[in-house]
């Protein structure tokens, strides 16, 4: 069969969907929504493979008019339980929202129960971990090349929500999906100097916010898994230098590997590993792929044979309450154990408070991004 | 050797013990006496351990004994205060416990006192001293896991108590790098303690630690010049490991240390140097670390130069600590140098922020 599939924000996050729709020959992009009238007449105008037939100004005409078996949801954050509750209402077989879920883990709830009552299958999008490297790295793993897991060092981000999210659900999958217990960490609020930007930035002169919510300057968390291996994570201003990009070292009893970057020095490898016997560093074979395709294609695969989508909701909201624990440790200046009772955000809490460097009256712009090594891709 | 050197230890508790012992290991230095305030530990000093004189305050040591060297055992609160005394009276050489003091403001105070006097004060974080760690750096220099990315440090107990003989090892192992920035976080959910030696004395009545409060977990990062990251895991976050305990991650290797006390069969060090296929088990035989670093204050005092653990290397270890605190007081990385002087946990404590 085909599906009829509808794009929910048209903006840069939703070239990735098109893209990888247009592989998949059972899927059929039928329409689009996007609040710009420039976005909708480029859409249906530029007839590549970046064009979209038909495009509303509405999610809910979209979904009435074009009756799609699939969304994407690829707007802000904070529309996301809105908009998923409008494409459940309406019938829709799956969502793929995108990452983060949602702001916090309210919005998470809302998305859930609204896909339980229709029967919605709800996927966010943390394609990440289908990508070559990472599934050559859990290979490797999974044959025991390195022991077991002791600690994983992701680095490279620019924010917990925006970017962090796709660490986190790398550390779960390399993990095998491992649950956390607790989490500890801390950010850093110093207020950022820069200008209105594309990647979520459009508004941040008027309104100090990215993607429609606060966002931390920087951030650093270690995360205990119920399995005994642990994670930290580190982002924006206390990122290493030289590892922007998603890099990641997973430290084994036996060995160690490295999954490079998404855009690696010459010659450097996108996955090396120092495993049990070997005496030197060893580079692996991986393609440099986006992981949307087999993404979109799992979703189908459950569609059709049922089963659980490995970035289902449920697994996706574990994910944000690990992210919001982050802020939640920071706020409360203590480790938080989980279950995570904290409904909203807590960084939207200490803004709230006057409790963030965030709402200081901003500097005036440079030319240069304040933040290092963050490369302008925010996937 | 022409100097002998007289040596008087002022708070004789549990860890004056390892003090005495070790002076006594020394040929050139000679205990003459003592003060504690509970005449219990008098008589055992004088009885059992047979310490020749023993004074009920640290004024009367000093002014009797006219010592050398003091060492400076008491609860951390007190030690500016003692080491002003000492100072004052004219000793040569100081060896303070750790922590230094509870706060900036504290240390401060004990470096200008011994500079005012010319006091060559050193702070006792042994550990530095141990073969295990002495090891460590030898093959950390000889380039045997390449580039040093990683340092990662394990204790139960508390920042200021235990953390600082691992940060001093951070440092150590760094050669002394300064730090750039520190980000942290802490954990003060209740302990559960009842009254006990090891400076839980009081826990039940005031809640503090060697007169001091303290967390129940922290974690820290810290930003060293030169690019090397340390992360400091303290009781109820460390990963379960030996109290004490290091892992170094180098850019080709690894190498972890044990505890102060192995198991059974347990290596000192474990290690997956360059080049090598495998673990292997470098030899660090234990040696007696206190002995080691009087050793070394003996030649500061006949040759000159700068002590290891140097007041003002243990001030950057202190100050260290105190951003662990200050980002959790800030919710921000600290960039150094700090310039709170007060501790910042007793400030959370005290605003009711924890």
């Amino acid at each position: 069969m085909t599906y009829r599939v509808g794009i929910i924000g048209c903006g840069g996050i939703s070239n990735s969907h098109l893209r990888g729709y247009r592989e998949i020959s059972a899927i059929e992009v039928v329409g689009g929504a996007d609040v710009s009238a420039e976005v909708r007449r480029d859409r249906e105008s530029r007839g590549d493979e970046l064009g979209i037939p038909r495009m509303y100004a509405t999610a809910a005409e979209l979904l009435e008019r074009e009756r799609p078996d699939i969304v994407s949801i690829c707007t802000w954050p904070g529309l996301r339980p809105e908009l998923t509750e409008l494409a459940c209402a309406a019938g829709v077989k799956a969502i793929l929202a995108e990452k983060p879920m949602a702001v916090d883990l309210a919005g998470c709830d809302r998305m859930l129960a609204a896909a339980e009552r229709s029967g919605t299958l709800l996927v966010v999008g943390h394609q990440r971990r289908y990508r070559d490297r990472y599934r050559k790295a859990r290979e490797l793993i999974d044959a025991g090349a390195i022991g077991e897991i002791v600690e994983i060092a992701g680095f490279g981000s620019a924010d917990l929500l925006s970017s962090a999210t796709h660490t986190v659900d790398l550390n779960r999958f390399l993990l095998k999906d491992d649950a956390a217990a607790w989490v500890i960490g801390q950010i850093d609020t110093r207020r950022q100097d820069r200008r209105n930007a594309r990647t979520g930035y459009q508004q941040w002169e008027e309104t100090g916010m990215r993607y429609g919510h606060h966002v931390e300057t920087g951030a650093f968390a270690l995360i205990q898994f119920r399995g005994g291996a642990r994670a930290t994570v580190e982002s924006g201003i206390l990122q290493r230098a030289g590892k922007g990009g998603w890099p990641m070292t997973v430290y084994g009893t036996e060995g160690m590997l490295e999954v490079g970057p998404d855009r690696p020095e010459a010659g450097a490898p996108l996955l090396r590993v120092l495993g049990r016997g070997q005496a030197t560093w060893e580079a692996r074979a991986a393609e440099s792929t986006s992981g949307f395709k087999e993404e979109a294609e799992a979703m189908l695969d459950v569609l059709e044979h049922g089963g659980e989508h490995p970035l289902n909701g449920r697994a996706a909201r574990e994910v944000h309450e690990i992210l919001i624990a982050i802020f939640e440790s920071a706020r409360r200046r203590a480790r938080i154990d989980l279950p995570l009772a904290e409904r909203g955000h807590p960084l939207e809490a200490l803004v709230a408070a006057g409790e963030t460097g965030l709402t200081a009256a901003a500097p005036p712009p440079s030319p240069a991004p304040a933040l290092a090594g963050e490369g302008g891709s925010h996937r | 050797m022409s100097n002998r050197y007289r040596v008087g230890i002022i708070a004789c508790g549990n860890i004056a013990q390892l003090h005495l012992r070790s002076y006594r290991a020394i040929p050139a230095m000679d205990v003459v006496g003592g003060a504690d305030v509970s005449a219990e530990t008098r008589a055992r000093w004088e009885r059992e351990l047979e310490v020749p004189r023993m004074y009920a305050t640290a004024a009367e040591l000093l002014e009797r004994e006219r010592p050398d060297i003091v060492s400076v055992c008491t609860w951390p609160p007190l030690r500016p205060e003692m080491v002003e005394l000492a100072c004052a009276a004219g000793v040569k050489a100081i060896v303070a416990e750790k922590p230094m003091a509870v706060d900036l403001a504290g240390c401060d105070r004990m470096i200008a006192a011994a500079e005012r006097s010319g006091t060559v004060l050193i702070v006792h974080h042994q550990r530095r001293f141990r073969s295990r760690f002495v090891k460590t750096r030898e093959l950390i220099d000889a380039g045997a896991i390449g580039d040093v990315v990683q340092i990662s440090v394990y204790n139960g107990g508390d920042l200021l108590t235990s953390s600082s003989h691992m940060v001093d090892v951070m440092r150590y192992l760094l050669h002394d790098a300064p730090a750039e920035w520190v980000i942290g976080q802490i954990d003060r959910r209740d302990p559960g303690f009842s009254n006990r030696p090891v400076g839980l004395q009081q826990w039940e009545e005031t809640h503090t630690r060697y007169g001091h409060h303290v967390e129940t977990g922290a974690i820290g990062i810290v930003q060293f010049e030169g690019g090397a990251r340390g992360q400091i895991e303290c009781g109820i976050v460390s990963r379960p490991r030996p109290g004490y305990s290091a892992t170094v991650y180098g850019t080709d290797g690894v190498i972890e240390t044990s505890g102060d006390r192995p198991e059974p069969g347990e290596p000192w060090l474990r290690a997956r140097l360059k080049g090598d296929r495998d673990w292997t088990f470098p030899e660090a035989p234990p040696n007696e670390a206190t002995q080691a670093a009087f050793e070394a204050l003996l030649d500061v005092l006949q040759e000159g130069g700068t002590h290891p653990l140097d007041m003002r290397s243990a001030r950057q270890v202190h100050e260290i600590l105190m951003a662990v605190y200050e980002s959790s007081r800030r919710r921000a990385r600290i960039d150094l140098p700090l310039t709170a002087s007060a501790s910042p946990l007793e400030e959370m404590i005290a605003a009711g922020a924890i």
